[in-house]
Formats: C-alpha cells, sequence, structure tokens
C-alpha cells in the first residue's frame, strides 16, 4: 500500500521539476536570443522608468495600501480552515450516519452554526460591503 | 486508490521496458522487458519522464490551440471574421504571437525588485501545469491517483493568488499594486465557495480521489447538485481571472493590471498560465462535475471526456463574449453574501437528502434530483431578491423623473 | 512498486528538503526586504508540505499548501505592505547580535523537547508489508477522529474561528 503511495508522489515529484523547467526554459530561450541579436536591447532611461502615462514619474513606489485589503485577507484565512475541516467530515459522512444517524450531521452544523454568528453579525453591520 | 500501473498506458510503456511479475498478464510484444527486475527505476522514471513530457506538451499545444480557438469563436460572436490570414483559417496566428512574444525587448523597470519581478510569471505557470499531473483523461488513463486528488486541485491552485500578489508589487507600478490587490482579494473571495461547492461532490463521492469521485457518478453532479455546479463554475470563472471577472486586468481602468510593467517572455508566461488555467479548471470541471469520461459506450471513453472538455472550454469563452464586467463591490457582494450561503444551502441539503435516503437506488436518486432542483430554484428566488438591484428608496424621486422622461 | 523499495532514497529527498527548509528559514530572517522574506516563508512552506508528504501524510501536506502557502503568506504580504519603506525595512537586522542570546535559549529548550519525546522511528514501518488503511488514507481516519474522539475539541475549533473573525471585525472598526 505505502509502495504505491510513494510511487505516486515520486511521479508528482517529477512533474514538479519538469514544470518548474519549462518556464525557466522559456525564459532562457527568450534570453539567449537577446545574445544573438534576434532580441533587441536598447535600454533608456524613460524605457526603465515607471509607466504611467509616457512622462518620466518623479515619484518613487507607491505606499499607501488600504487595510481593507488585509481584512479581507483574515476573513479568507478564517473561512479557509473552517472548509479544512469540512472535507474530513464530508469523506466520512456517508459511512458515519449510517452509524450514528442524525448526530453526525448535528455535530457539523452545531460547528457551522458557531463560525456563522460571527458571518451573519459581519453582514449585519455592513462589514462585507465593498468600500 | 488505484495503483500507477491500474493506469493502461503507464503499464503498456512500463511492461516494454522492464520484466517484472507485474506485467505477467500484459500485452506483449517481441523484445520488451529487457531491463531486469533489479533495475526496475529506471524503467519507472523513464515511463514518467515520458507520460510528463507528452502531458507537458500536450498542455502546451492545447494552449495554442485554445488562443486560436477563443480569438476565432469570440469574433463570430461579434459577427466579425476573426483572425483568417495565417494558415487556413488563420490557425497558425497563435505560433506567430509566441514567436513575436518570446522575441520582443524584454524590460526590467528601476523601480522593480528584481527577485519577486522574475519569480512571480514562474510561480504562475508551475501550479497551473501540476493540476495536470493528477487528471483522468479516460478510463484506466492517469498519471497519478492521489487519495487527496481534490485537494491537492484546490490547493495548488490557491497558490496563483500569491504569484499575482507578487507581480503587482515585484513591478513598483501603481497600477500594478492596484491591480494586483484587487485580484488577490477577488481571488481570495472566490476560493471559499469553490471548496465549499466542491465539498458537496465529496459527500456524494465519499472520497476525495478524482477517479473514484467520477465512478460515483450515476448522474453526474451537475444534475444531481445544480446548486453546486452553478456555484464552481462562477467561482472557477473568477479564479480564472476571466471575462466577467475580469477587473484584474481591465483594460480600460488599469492599464493591465499586475501584468502592466511585464514585456517579452514574462508576459508569455503570463498569458501561458491564464489560458493553460482555463484549460485545467475546464478539465476539472469535467471530472467533478460532468461524469468525466463516462457516456454511452458508442465511443471509447476518452473521446466522451475529449467532447466535454471542449465543450466546458466553449462555455467560458461563451461567458466572455457575452457577460459585461462586473463592478469590484458587485463582486465581492456575489463571493460574500451569495454564492458563500448558497453553496451552504447546497452541503446542508445533500446532506439531509444522505440521511433520508443512506443507500439510494436508481429512482431514489432522480427523486432526490428533483429535490435538489427545488431548493435549487426556490434559494436561488431568496438571494435574487437578498442581493438583485433594490428599489431606490431614499433616490426614488430621481428613478421616477427618468423613467418618465 | 520502486519508489518504496529504495527507502534510502525517500530518506536522500527527506534529507535534501530539510536542508533546504532551514536554508529558506535562514534566508527568512536574514533578507533586509520584508516583502522578499514574506515570499521565501512561503517557498519554505512549499517546502514544509513536501516534508509533510515524504512522511505519508499526504493530508496534512495539501493542507499546508492550501493554508500556509495559499492563505497565511498573502496574509503575512499584505501585513508587510502596509511598512513604510519595505525595500529597507527589516530592522530587527540590527540586532543580529543581541538576538542570538534568546535563540539560543529557545533552541536549547526545543532541543531538550525533541530529545525528551520517545519517536516512534521511521525504522520501525516495514516497506515490505501491507499496511493498513489508518497509515495510507489519513483522511477518512481524521474524519472518523473528529466525530468520535475529539469532538469537543472540533467543536472548541469552531469557537476559536469565531473569536478570531470577531477580532478582525474589532480591528476593522478602529481603523475604520
Amino acid at each position: 500500500m505505502l509502495n504505491n503511495y510513494f510511487d505516486q508522489y515520486g511521479i508528482i515529484g517529477l512533474f514538479l521539476i519538469t514544470a518548474t523547467l519549462v518556464p525557466l526554459g522559456m525564459l532562457l530561450v527568450s534570453k539567449l536570443a537577446q545574445y544573438i541579436k534576434v532580441r533587441p536591447h536598447n535600454p533608456s532611461e524613460i524605457k526603465e522608468g515607471m509607466y504611467e502615462c509616457g512622462m518620466r514619474v518623479d515619484s518613487d513606489r507607491w505606499q499607501g495600501y488600504n487595510l481593507r485589503y488585509y481584512y479581507y485577507a483574515l476573513l479568507f484565512v478564517i473561512f479557509d480552515i473552517e472548509t479544512v475541516f469540512l472535507f474530513p467530515w464530508a469523506v466520512k459522512y456517508g459511512v458515519l450516519s449510517k452509524e450514528f444517524g442524525v448526530s453526525v450531521l448535528l455535530a457539523m452544523i452545531l460547528f457551522l452554526f458557531v463560525v456563522t454568528i460571527g458571518y451573519v453579525y459581519a453582514w449585519k453591520k455592513g462589514d462585507l460591503q465593498w468600500k | 486508490m488505484n495503483t500507477v500501473l491500474d493506469s493502461v498506458v503507464f503499464k503498456f510503456i512500463y511492461c516494454m521496458l522492464v520484466s517484472s511479475d507485474e506485467c505477467a498478464n500484459s500485452f506483449k510484444i517481441i523484445g520488451s522487458g529487457f531491463i531486469s527486475e533489479k533495475y526496475a527505476i529506471i524503467g519507472f522514471l523513464i515511463t514518467a519522464f515520458f507520460l510528463i513530457f507528452i502531458i507537458v506538451n500536450g498542455a502546451l499545444v492545447g494552449v495554442l490551440a485554445l488562443i486560436w480557438g477563443e480569438r476565432r469563436l469570440v469574433g463570430r460572436f461579434q459577427a466579425r471574421l476573426g483572425p483568417n490570414r495565417w494558415g487556413p483559417w488563420g490557425i497558425f496566428t497563435p505560433v506567430a504571437d509566441a514567436i513575436k512574444v518570446m522575441f520582443k525587448e524584454d524590460i526590467s523597470p528601476t523601480l522593480s525588485d528584481k527577485f519577486v519581478f522574475i519569480l512571480a510569471p514562474i510561480l504562475m505557470v508551475v501550479p497551473v501545469l501540476m493540476i495536470f499531473a493528477v487528471i483522468p483523461f479516460g478510463e484506466a488513463t492517469f498519471l497519478t491517483d492521489l487519495n487527496v486528488g481534490v485537494l491537492f486541485v484546490l490547493a495548488i491552485t490557491s497558490t496563483n493568488t500569491l504569484s499575482v500578489l507578487m507581480a503587482g508589487w515585484g513591478s513598483g507600478n501603481r497600477y500594478g499594486i492596484i491591480g494586483g490587490l484587487r485580484a488577490v482579494a477577488m481571488l481570495l473571495s472566490y476560493e471559499i465557495p469553490m471548496a465549499l461547492a466542491a465539498v458537496g461532490v465529496i459527500l456524494m463521492a465519499g472520497s476525495l480521489s478524482i477517479i473514484q469521485v467520477i465512478e460515483s457518478q450515476v448522474i453526474p453532479y451537475a444534475i444531481f447538485q445544480p446548486l453546486g455546479f452553478l456555484t464552481f463554475l462562477i467561482a472557477s470563472t473568477a479564479e480564472l481571472n476571466r471575462s466577467p471577472f475580469d477587473i484584474t486586468e481591465a483594460e480600460s481602468e488599469l492599464i493591465a493590471g499586475y501584468m502592466t510593467e511585464y514585456s517579452s517572455m514574462k508576459f508569455g508566461l503570463f498569458y501561458l498560465g491564464e489560458f493553460m488555467a482555463t484549460i485545467a479548471s475546464s478539465a476539472i470541471i469535467v471530472c467533478l462535475f460532468l461524469g468525466g469520461w463516462k457516456g454511452p459506450e458508442i465511443l471509447p471513453s476518452h473521446f466522451w471526456f475529449m467532447i466535454k472538455w471542449i465543450l466546458m472550454i466553449c462555455v467560458f469563452i461563451w461567458f466572455r463574449a457575452t457577460f459585461p464586467r462586473l463592478r469590484v463591490d458587485q463582486i465581492m457582494e456575489l463571493a460574500w453574501k451569495g454564492l458563500f450561503e448558497l453553496t451552504l444551502i447546497n452541503i446542508l441539503s445533500i446532506a439531509i437528502l444522505m440521511l433520508i435516503w443512506p443507500d439510494p437506488s436508481i429512482t431514489e436518486l432522480w427523486i432526490m434530483t428533483g429535490i435538489k432542483w427545488i431548493v435549487f430554484f426556490v434559494s436561488l428566488w431568496i438571494f435574487g431578491k437578498l442581493l438583485g438591484p433594490k428599489p431606490l428608496q431614499k433616490n426614488g424621486v430621481a428613478r421616477k423623473i427618468v423613467l418618465q422622461k | 512498486m520502486v519508489f518504496a523499495d529504495l527507502p534510502t532514497l525517500v530518506d536522500i529527498v527527506f534529507w535534501i528538503i530539510a536542508l533546504f527548509t532551514v536554508c529558506g528559514s535562514v534566508a527568512i530572517i536574514s533578507v533586509n526586504n520584508v516583502f522578499k522574506s514574506a515570499v521565501l516563508l512561503a517557498l519554505t512552506m512549499v517546502s514544509v508540505a513536501i516534508l509533510y508528504f515524504l512522511l505519508s501524510a499526504d493530508f496534512i501536506g495539501v493542507i499546508q499548501i492550501l493554508v500556509y502557502v495559499g492563505a497565511v503568506s498573502v496574509l503575512i504580504a499584505f501585513a508587510v505592505m502596509l511598512v513604510k519603506d519595505v525595500p529597507r525595512s527589516n530592522s530587527a537586522n540590527n540586532l543580529i547580535n543581541l538576538s542570538i542570546i534568546p535563540s539560543t535559549i529557545f533552541l536549547v529548550i526545543i532541543a531538550f523537547a525533541i530529545g525528551a519525546e520517545n519517536w516512534i522511528t521511521k525504522t520501525t514501518i516495514n516497506y515490505e508489508e501491507p499496511l493498513n488503511e489508518i497509515v495510507v488514507s489519513n483522511v477518512s481516519w481524521i474524519g472518523e477522529l473528529l466525530i468520535r474522539e475529539y469532538f469537543i475539541s472540533f467543536q472548541i475549533a469552531g469557537l476559536i474561528l469565531l473569536a478570531a473573525l470577531i477580532g478582525a471585525l474589532a480591528l476593522l472598526r478602529r481603523e475604520g
């Protein structure tokens, strides 16, 4: 059984190596084309500056990020972990529900209910609204 | 969990190279099995690399075909011809595109962070390619069948989020950063409904292995659980950054979003990743919801898979041609207020139906399907009321005036 | 079929990835640009996931990618972008000499904790024997444990998620 496990993941590992080599190879071919003068390379200050409207840009990098995005990422982490709990439950539900009946469903409903309290609260307070 | 040798293609090539006990009953041609069992790993590696090579190149050729097909089809949708100059029906246009993109001048902006700037497009392509490793292309034709296949696909696709953010930040461009932040907020929001819609499938299948999910589909899950199918389809369209959800690029607003500063092959890799993701996630939708390789036995299973796959890609192109772009706030509202709830309703209704019929026969399955469709329409109606255009009470006066004119 | 017949090969890959993880962790703290360390953190998380896969814990490995690479690194990258002057912001590097003291103490504690545990080492697993379902299919085993044994912990996890959600809302309210 474990033999099969390592065979499968061995192939996945080989696939990962190949998949990494594909974009690297493409970049390399494109880079090599520069040395045989197929690909042009004429850098200039304006060309390498930040692209905004065609004029020279004097300012540095932009720093003013909105905290809003951080908040959405935080919400995402929380609900992502919630789905992680759902997966093993869903796999075993068909087998366990024959043995324990309703209680397996109730266990998950209780779990979802607890998390959903916060969700409903956020909705009611208008925090899920994009501003 | 199927073993690697349950795959017909793998077994055929492996048994041509290696003489071992597993190959005793398999088809053999003269001269096969010249590697002794002691060095079986050499045969294994050659077989694996050969198949990986075929799949990766197939994916790349598929991207070229998709670029051509999409441009032709969108052309037809918009009552024009589309590219038709190079080769018959313009079939070599994507090849010309690829060569052009590869030999364009590469610009690396002074404000960019070199390490992050170069790493982002690479990390965009690698996870998308990895999805092809777990797709079963037909009955007993697969590369790997993982125990956690469905979760593997979800996990691999979720890493795209970081590369988008890296591209936006790494290029040091304002449009890039705004586009990247917007894209990440959207990708994050739609990942949850996508995973939750997959839970509905796994509940019925009782396994995370993609092959077992396909084998468990007596009625394709698209018909059996329309709510899950709809939410998964919408969520994966958003995950692909495709048209109704393409706020990240939004040419008219943000130049090209996080890709603004990219040129030459680095831009080409983003392009490649996007189109490859369309192909890969069409295959995943076919596996999870449309019954994979299953079909009437007049055609081999591989053809059924191909037909469904191409049709699914056409659906994505159709979406692109018909739907107007949504606003940012509408997109976020749809994900957090609409799809999230709908997927929870889907999961709970399936769980309740499974309690009532633990071992459903065919008739009982169709009864369940009927109930699922009723749930589908009722919940869509309720959420349409909840999230749809509201009667403007505060600005009602203004609206009336407009209507009278 | 093949890979497990060569346990040394699995071991070699394990040690290479472990070395990569350690190098990645060192790189995270020694890079001056915080955003770059967030990216390196994500790459290190991937290699930790590969370590899980090699220890035949495929479910945990996938979850590691889904949660830590897909979600937590993005969260950290967002947090890092709020910092002023990102490219030179890893100012903790100025205290590198001072930081040796607490990190040495921490290392000693960890070493004692690892040494005190009676580990079931990998040599006890015989690759030739077919193993029972527990090792091979850990998803369904975890699902069963969640309902049968760790029901209370499962519900408490829900409560913790609720607390985190309320905390996120409070954070937003204060800034908003």
